[in-house]
């Protein structure tokens, strides 16, 4: 009688339990909504109150923006917010402040290439940066070289029969984008470089050999070694001379060292790595084309950028 | 006063009773004994100081009685005089009046041409003071009549009333005044009083209604043109009370500048007190000041400038969502005609100013540049004054002109001379602009251009040394400028210019080919570059700094290698000849440097790597790793030297041998034909894929290390591999380069050895292993060692540590030796402005120019190569405005 009196005041404790519990989600998810909902509304008249005479007021929000961003939609319009601060900054000759939110831009950017052009920038407007420069730079230099290298041993994998390898390094995160800048800094189109590793790929994919050179052949008591023919063509080339060249190129480019070993580089293998390209000072125009943002437009108005409030 | 005083002589009053009785001697306190003429000088002098000491002398009878000293002290010094005068007052005689002080006497009587000459006399000596009263009293002597009269007859007719009444009761005159009146009086009552009164009563009359008929057209005028020229009052200052019809032609006080500039200057004071009519005036006064500003000098424009900005700017501020302001503005833009550059010149240089205010709001700021991008072309770049913002203006509207049309032009010279007119050079530079731009246009020229061509050459002087003459050289060599548009402008140089040196053989035909082009250019060359003689280290600099001038005009800013390569070169060489010459080197002189000498190796390619599968190379590969004996490894060694070197399939035989054999002297002597072969493509590749593999061997690693001249990782760390790679494929990429024809290891040579002539002595022991990108950096930290004198300034310092930051940063950024060099040559450069800038001040703006214009050169370059073709140039510019600054 008792357990049953127990019992039943255990249904009824796991039924009010359950009920208070349900609530509480409820509750609980309404508050989250409010306060997105609330939180969003803030961002949108914050925005809506920037004002381009006062550029240190898109540093403020563009930095609380991209350290609160919570998608990369977010992260995108923080970025503009800075790069718009950066722009109009620069117009308004307050180097120091447009310096500030390049490096803060630069903290916030995921490529490796755009942040060390922010860096640069920012030291190019603000001399006082130099110990940080180095610092920074050096850092996002290393990580860097760790991906570059992986890029590296894909191609190097690719050309040498290693099928597997070469596809899982190529799948790393970031190996491709180093290529691709790799080969545009030699002047050679990416997408011929990508499709000739996946080519390489494909070809050493149904080799037998597993990558070896030389193959044993046995017959009247006699065991020699040949060239195996089965191979398309040496290993370690690729499939004509021209993506052969274009393949090292991006190696050499990959693998670049440090400015003392650049220095002892010969001239003539500049013209055979078709590094011939300008030498681009880091600007203002520059880090507002990539973020693809028109200085005139300093207003965020109906969800984009507009030229008046 | 003089009436009071009447009763007494001004000499009794101003010198004593004792003067006034005795003549001349009584007048100057003398006894008829006078031994020398000092005598008299000290006793005038003395009777001067003694009028001079009373309370009235300042009056008019001090004035007479300093004549009167005068007078007499020139009597007395007359001989002759002196004795008829001793004869006339003998000592103790009584009292009587002296003989100047006689109405009438022996003298001659007064005439009108007298009286006339004496005026004459006034007039010549600039009014009544003391040179005339001298001049009167020697004329007074000449003419033998009364100096006093003669004064007299000079003076109004009341006080010579006066003073002959004065003069009546003083000496008691025997006769009446003899004074000459001026002009006759009428005599009264009579018909030509009456005559004159009916004259003056008609025009009275008629100056009336010509009042009233004005005032009654003016008013229907008024009422006709309604709300387009409204009405206006100025009700705050009176001075400028007057009614507003037709802007340009009833207004006739604003022909001159002063009546803008003021009007505006009370604009801004109005505004406070009625924004409306202030804001209705300015729509007025707006477009009168931007048709008239090139007649304001350059301070009157800027305060003129800076209160139109003041105006909008506090009318703005004002009343922020007012746009009647921001709508004047961008009406008079959009409504100044085509054909006046000046107008636009103006505004935009307003709009500018206003755009360096930051109170201003950014939508009336966006509005106007919006309008100014439209109208004019570019965007305002903000400025602190007009005199500043206009000058950047001038040289835009110029360049960005597609037009022949010599009223433009005609226009646009006028708006220059009037901005830049302080500033010869950098109207120079704007001409010169402007005429490269018309000159590259390919649209056929027209006469228009011609008359355009003339307007603008007159514009420069085409001295010996100015810039306008290597402007030319280099448009000859320029292929960009058309040959069409070329030929006016030397037309207008030989025939309508005062340029010296030139002949009408010297004018270009518009159809020319490119080596008559290059004839007439040479005849310019021939006739400018021979200069008169010079001496010394003065014709070595000169020579030098002409030199460079041309080297200067013909380097482009982009062209195909070879000929960039050669510019680089002879801009390196000069460069170094301006350095030694600086130096006061005379092991150098600008002759070793004349004649560039590219060094050209002969190109003779490698054989090409055979990638595709080779029988040969496959054979190869099958015998050497099956080899039983070292004799039969010696002949297939033989081969490849037939064959120039191993296949790919034929390396990776080797490096097995080398590595895998059981048999050591087979080994070695695989491994020595790697070591034979190591800067082969084939044998760096088999090597690349032993060092893959799971484990390295120590022989394997030995080698790797006899092939790579560099230090390895240990063969076990596990960035072996990555480094090893980095290395062969490095080599890989040298050996492959030898395959391609590349002018670069040539330049690289020529580069070394034009710098390392720059550095000193003590530097230079050092540079055997050296390349060119070390030996730039040698010279770079040099330039900065340069600098220690004037380090201790804290600007230089400062902008030392810019450079240095910036050199970091392209040094940085570079992915080449090229590059690298590059860094290096903009570092020299800007340490180069800043110890000019710090030995000659004056030559700052130059020097930034420079800078400037390197900046947009590198950012136009198409490649490596021309970029630092343009940094060599730039300092050939900064070493010539050295060597003219410190010419003698």
């Amino acid at each position: 009688m008792k357990k049953s009196r127990l019992s039943k005041c255990a249904r009824h404790f796991r039924f009010i339990a359950a009920v208070s519990l349900g609530l509480s989600c409820t509750t609980y998810a309404h508050f989250l909504e409010f306060n997105v909902s609330k939180k969003h509304d803030v961002e949108v008249v914050r925005l809506t109150q920037l004002d381009p005479n006062s550029p240190s007021g898109y540093f403020t929000y563009g930095e609380t923006l991209l350290a609160y961003a919570e998608n990369a939609e977010e992260k995108a319009l923080a970025k503009q917010v800075l790069a718009v601060g950066i722009g109009l900054a620069a117009d308004n000759n307050l180097p120091e402040l447009a310096a500030s939110m390049c490096i803060v831009l630069a903290d916030g950017e995921d490529s490796s290439v755009d942040a060390i052009n922010l860096w640069d920038l920012a030291l190019m407007l603000d001399p006082m940066r130099s110990s940080a420069w180095k610092k920074h730079r050096n850092q996002i230099i290393d990580q860097d070289l760790q991906v570059r290298q992986i890029a590296s041993r894909c191609i190097h994998a690719a050309r040498f029969y290693m099928p597997e390898q070469a596809s899982e390094l190529l799948k790393v995160s970031g190996v491709t984008e180093a290529i691709q800048t790799a080969s545009e800094q030699s002047a050679v189109d990416p997408a011929l470089v990508l499709n000739t590793l996946r080519m390489l790929i494909q070809q050493a994919s149904t080799d037998i050999c597993h990558g070896r050179v030389f193959v044993t052949r046995r017959g009247e008591g006699v065991v020699n070694r040949e060239v195996c023919p089965d191979h398309a063509r040496p290993i370690g080339t690729s499939i004509s001379q021209e993506s052969f060249n274009n393949l090292i190129r991006v190696e050499s480019v990959l693998l670049a060292k440090s400015q003392d070993h650049q220095r002892s580089v010969n001239w003539g293998d500049v013209t055979y790595l078709q590094l011939d390209a300008p030498a681009q000072d880091p600007s203002v125009s520059m880090i507002l084309k990539q973020y693809g943002i028109d200085i005139s437009m300093p207003y965020w108005k109906n969800g984009q950028w507009d030229s008046s409030r | 006063m003089i009436l009071q005083r009447g009763q007494q002589s001004p000499i009794v009053q101003f010198l004593g009773d004792d003067a006034g009785a005795g003549g001349p001697f009584a007048l100057l306190g003398l006894k008829h004994e006078i031994d020398s003429d000092d005598q008299i000088y000290l006793a005038c002098t003395r009777r001067l100081a003694q009028v001079d000491r009373n309370r009235h002398r300042s009056t008019p009878d001090a004035d007479e009685v300093r004549l009167a000293i005068h007078t007499a002290a020139s009597q007395l010094l007359d001989q002759a005089m002196r004795e008829e005068l001793q004869h006339r007052w003998p000592p103790g005689t009584p009292a009587s009046l002296p003989k100047a002080w006689k109405s009438e006497g022996k003298g001659n009587r007064l005439s009108a041409g007298i009286v006339q000459s004496a005026k004459m006399i006034v007039a010549a000596s600039g009014g009544w003071n003391s040179t005339a009263r001298k001049r009167l009293v020697y004329f007074a002597q000449v003419k033998r009549i009364h100096a006093f009269d003669l004064i007299a007859s000079l003076r109004p007719q009341q006080l010579k009333n006066q003073s002959s009444h004065l003069r009546s009761k003083t000496a008691q005159p025997e006769t009446t005044s003899c004074n000459v009146p001026l002009v006759e009086s009428p005599p009264s009552g009579s018909l030509v009083w009456m005559g004159m009164y009916m004259i003056l009563f008609v025009l009275g009359a008629s100056v009336g209604i010509t009042i009233f008929f004005t005032s009654q057209q003016i008013s229907s005028n008024s009422a006709n043109q309604d709300n387009v020229e409204p009405s206006f009052v100025d009700s705050s200052n009176s001075n400028n009370e007057f009614i507003e019809h037709g802007v340009e032609k009833d207004r006739t006080e604003f022909e001159h500048y002063t009546a803008i500039a003021h009007e505006l200057d009370q604009l801004v004071v109005q505004l406070q007190s009625d924004y409306q009519s202030s804001v209705d005036r300015f729509r007025t006064l707006y477009p009168l000041f931007v048709q008239s500003w090139t007649a304001f000098p350059t301070p009157a424009l800027d305060r003129s400038g800076f209160h139109i900005v003041e105006f909008v700017r506090r009318g703005l501020l004002a009343k922020p969502d007012d746009t009647s302001l921001t709508d004047i503005l961008v009406s008079n833009l959009q409504s100044s005609p085509n054909e006046s550059p000046d107008q636009l010149m103006i505004q935009s240089a307003i709009i500018s100013v206003l755009h360096s205010d930051a109170e201003i709001g950014f939508d009336h700021l966006s509005i106007l540049a919006a309008e100014h991008v439209s109208r004019v072309g570019f965007k305002p770049a903000p400025s602190k004054t007009i005199s500043q913002a206009i000058i950047p203006v001038v040289g835009l509207i110029g360049v960005a002109a597609r037009t022949d049309d010599s009223v433009w032009w005609t226009s646009w010279i006028q708006g220059l001379d009037s901005a830049v007119s302080e500033d010869k050079n950098q109207r120079d530079r704007f001409v010169l602009s402007v005429l490269t731009s018309r000159v590259q246009d390919q649209t056929p020229a027209g006469e228009d251009w011609e008359i355009s061509a003339r307007l603008l050459v007159n514009k420069l002087a085409w001295r010996e040394g100015s810039s306008e003459r290597f402007w030319l050289f280099r448009q000859f060599a320029d292929q960009r400028a058309s040959t069409n548009r070329l030929a006016p402008i030397t037309e207008a140089i030989a025939v309508h210019s005062s340029a010296p040196q030139v002949s009408a053989q010297m004018v270009l035909n518009s159809t020319a080919t490119t080596k008559q082009r290059e004839q007439v250019a040479s005849l310019y060359r021939e006739a400018w570059e021979s200069g008169p003689a010079q001496s010394g280290n003065r014709v070595l600099s000169n020579k030098l700094a002409n030199d460079m001038h041309v080297q200067v005009s013909l380097t482009p800013t982009w062209s195909d290698q070879d000929r960039m390569i050669k510019n680089i070169i002879l801009l390196a060489q000069l460069n170094a000849a301006a350095w030694t010459t600086q130096q006061k080197n005379s092991e150098f002189s600008v002759d070793d440097f004349a004649i560039p000498v590219l060094i050209t190796d002969s190109f003779t390619p490698n054989q090409q790597l055979m990638l595709g599968s080779n029988a040969r190379d496959d054979q190869w590969a099958f015998d050497a790793i099956n080899a039983q004996d070292i004799q039969s490894l010696s002949r297939l060694f033989a081969q490849l030297v037939e064959d120039g070197g191993p296949g790919v399939n034929s390396a990776y035989a080797l490096v097995y041998l080398a590595t895998l054999n059981s048999n050591s002297e087979m080994r070695s002597a695989a491994a020595s034909q790697i070591i034979r072969y190591r800067d082969h493509p084939s044998v760096l590749i088999a090597l690349d894929h032993a060092i893959a593999g799971k484990r390295v061997t120590s022989r394997l690693g030995q080698l790797v290390s006899s092939v790579i001249p560099y230090p390895l990782p240990d063969r076990t760390s596990e960035h072996y591999f990555i480094h090893t790679h980095a290395y062969l494929i490095e080599l890989l990429v040298a050996s492959l380069a030898r395959d391609v024809d590349s002018p670069l290891p040539a330049l690289e040579l020529e580069l070394i050895a034009s710098y390392v002539i720059r550095l000193d002595i003590s530097a230079k022991s050092d540079t055997n292993e050296m390349n060119a990108v070390d030996i730039v950096k040698a010279v770079y930290l040099q330039q900065m060692m340069r600098l220690n004198p004037f380090i201790s300034e804290h600007s230089i310092n400062q902008r030392v540590q810019v450079v240095m930051n910036r050199v970091a940063v392209l040094l940085a950024r570079s992915v080449n030796p090229l590059q690298n060099f590059l860094a290096y040559q903009r570092g020299i450069c800007e340490l180069l402005v800043i110890e000019i800038g710090a030995k000659h001040p004056t030559d700052t703006r130059q020097l930034q120019d420079s800078l400037e214009e390197l900046a947009v050169r590198l950012s136009q370059s198409k490649n490596v190569l021309d970029q630092i073709a343009q940094a060599e140039r730039c300092m050939s510019q900064l070493w010539i405005i050295q060597l003219e600054a410190e010419a003698p």
